[in-house]
């Protein structure tokens, strides 16, 4: 479960991305100027910045700069910042250009919190351990027998909990194949995780759109 | 640099180049033409000369031949210079003499700095001339002539293609702010949409993703209907006419009801519509820096109108921004169309805006009008 500082000056944009940060489970700070956001990490440091490059009063580079040795995914409005943002690649750990896709935006966090360790190294619901680093799931204390595919499935799922993902993007995201049609395959694997695990009630079928783990059924 | 000043810098440089190379083609064609002129009465002198020489010798008999023609002695023309004469022998010769020339064409012949057009002809009776005409003065003038003309189209199309720099920039500048406008509502209406899709929400929850969804819906309202006025004031749709300020007053106040006035300027020339909507913005701007339910005022003197609002001011940086919105270097300052849309209402009514502005202590804004709306002031 990660800290995760939102600096974003745009009210509405910065509740989106605080409430969906939440869903999935990490604390989201809200901060709507590059001081506020200054002072709250001084007073205690966060994982992840997700800072808008426009600040009223400063731009986002300044805050990271500031903030030196917190990640950051950079938000930038097309054309405007692109170029710079290149520039900044290096120190930068991930930039999203608006307007952009929240599951996206989730999917980056993730990348971000894994490569600097920050990511949750497991998770608990029910009797069910899910071990990240061991890549292993028990249940009640006995290890359940999961095949790679299941398990990817079964991980893409919890890390972006309370969030329908569509058949497709489960695909790119857990077995990282991107063809058309046959995404059945999908359905098949998720009766097998639901009957292994008991999960019924916790991975739902969302009509027209695909599968969602749910932490309060 | 940004794919759209690139393409401006290659709109102006493109034009830039037609513009210099024509002008550099024709003052070279005048050049040339000059020069041909030159040579044409350089050969229409030698001509003359030859003529009446000709004529002369034939009237006059061969013995007393050398000591007429030493007569021509006397010829004085503009530069021009010649010898005559017959086999080895010179009857005359006024310095400079051309050296030995092929007789038929014309040779420019430059010695001690000076440009000399030589020619060679035979008369009758195996007489020869040889003619020369110094036309360095002039060469000098014409090529003198040539550069200033390439020096003026040099200044004139750095200065089309300055201007026509800014212009591109003027232009599309409302335009880009407006796509820029753009993003945030759309990423705000796409992300909530996107939660109520597939997130399992609160009602609570629900009710803020709908709330955002429906505010930003209009904002984009909102965008599209200043971009409808500015392209109107655009087209130059402009329809002035006899405007009763109370009126605009009574209008302003059912929109601002926190809005005083004190009017004392009757009738203006103006187009009603984007008055409204320029004093529409100002009032618009007051009220949203303004405490909620603090008045502002509006005032009106024959010529001049002022907002005044004793609301959260500007930084510097803003009322600089406020005051040529042309000229936003920080694209942080995000003021929206409305202020450029006020200016440009202005200048359609040959007006100025100006903001003055004190950060905490209020801001004022003044439309100073010109001599055409004025007359009507009473």
């Amino acid at each position: 479960m990660a800290r995760i500082l939102v600096i974003e000056d745009e009210y509405a944009i910065n509740d989106l991305i605080a409430l969906n940060l939440g869903m999935v489970g990490h604390t989201a700070v809200q901060a709507y100027t590059g001081r506020e956001a200054i002072k709250a990490a001084q007073e205690t440091p966060f994982d992840l910045l997700i800072v808008d490059v426009m600040l009223p009063d400063t731009d986002g580079f300044k805050v990271y700069e500031k903030l030196k040795g917190t990640p950051a995914i950079f938000v930038t409005a097309l054309g405007e910042t692109a170029d710079k943002v290149k520039g900044f690649e290096r120190g930068a750990d991930d930039y999203i250009v608006k307007p952009f896709e929240m599951t996206e935006l989730l999917l980056r966090v993730e990348a971000v919190l894994r490569r600097t360790h920050k990511s949750e190294s497991c998770y608990r619901i029910d009797d069910l351990v899910i071990d990240f680093e061991a890549k292993t799931v028990t249940k009640g204390g006995e290890p359940v027998d999961l095949t790679m595919q299941e398990y990817a499935l079964l991980e893409v799922l919890v890390k972006n909990r309370n969030i329908a993902l569509s058949r497709q993007k489960l695909m790119r995201e857990a077995w990282d194949v991107s063809f058309l049609g046959e995404s059945r395959t999908i359905d098949v694997h998720i009766q097998r995780i639901r009957k292994k695990l008991g999960l019924d009630e916790r991975i739902k079928t969302v009509y027209r759109l695909g599968y969602r783990f749910e932490e309060m059924p | 640099m940004k794919l759209r000043q690139k393409s401006y810098v290659l709109t102006v440089a493109l034009v830039a180049a037609v513009l210099f190379v024509s002008t550099f083609v024709l003052v070279l064609q005048n050049l040339r033409a000059t020069f041909s002129a030159i040579e044409s009465r350089a050969i229409g002198e030698e001509k003359a000369l030859a003529l009446s020489v000709d004529g002369m010798l034939a009237q006059t008999p061969e013995q007393n031949r050398a000591a007429y023609v030493r007569g021509f002695a006397l010829y004085d023309s503009n530069g021009a210079t010649f010898a005559l004469g017959r086999g080895e022998k010179t009857w005359v010769s006024i310095e400079p003499v051309p050296p030995e020339v092929e007789p038929g064409r014309v040779h420019r012949i430059t010695q001690n700095g000076r440009t000399v057009l030589a020619m060679a002809d035979t008369l009758s009776d195996g007489v020869w001339l040889r003619f020369g005409l110094d036309v360095t003065d002039e060469l000098d003038r014409t090529v003198r002539q040539a550069i200033g003309s390439v020096l003026v189209c040099t200044l004139l199309t750095a200065g089309i293609a300055a201007a026509l720099y800014f212009m591109l920039e003027r232009v599309n500048q409302p335009v880009e702010r407006l796509a820029h406008e753009l993003r945030t509502p759309l990423t705000v209406i796409r992300g909530y949409g996107e939660l109520l899709e597939r997130a399992k929400l609160t009602p609570e929850q629900q009710h803020t993703a709908a709330s955002y969804i429906v505010s930003e819906s209009e904002r984009l309202g909102e965008i599209s209907q200043k971009l409808l006025t500015l392209a109107d004031a655009r087209k130059n749709v402009f329809q002035p006419e006899r405007v009763k300020l109370n009126d605009l007053a009574a209008h302003l106040k059912q929109t601002y009801p926190t809005l005083e006035t004190e009017i004392g300027w009757d009738t203006m020339t103006a187009d009603r519509a984007l008055i409204l909507s320029m004093l529409g913005n100002l009032i618009g701007n007051a009220v949203k820096a303004s405490d909620p339910g603090a008045p502002v005022r509006m005032r009106a003197t024959p010529g001049v109108i002022e907002i005044i609002d004793h609301g959260s001011g500007m930084t510097p940086e803003q009322l600089r921004y406020v005051n040529d919105p042309s000229h936003a270097k920080n694209p942080s300052i995000r003021s929206g169309l409305g202020v450029p849309l006020c200016h440009e209402i202005a200048a359609l009514h040959s007006a100025t805006l100006r903001f003055a502005s004190k950060e905490g202590e209020g801001t004022t804004a003044t439309v100073r009008f010109g001599a055409d709306a004025a007359p009507m002031a009473q």
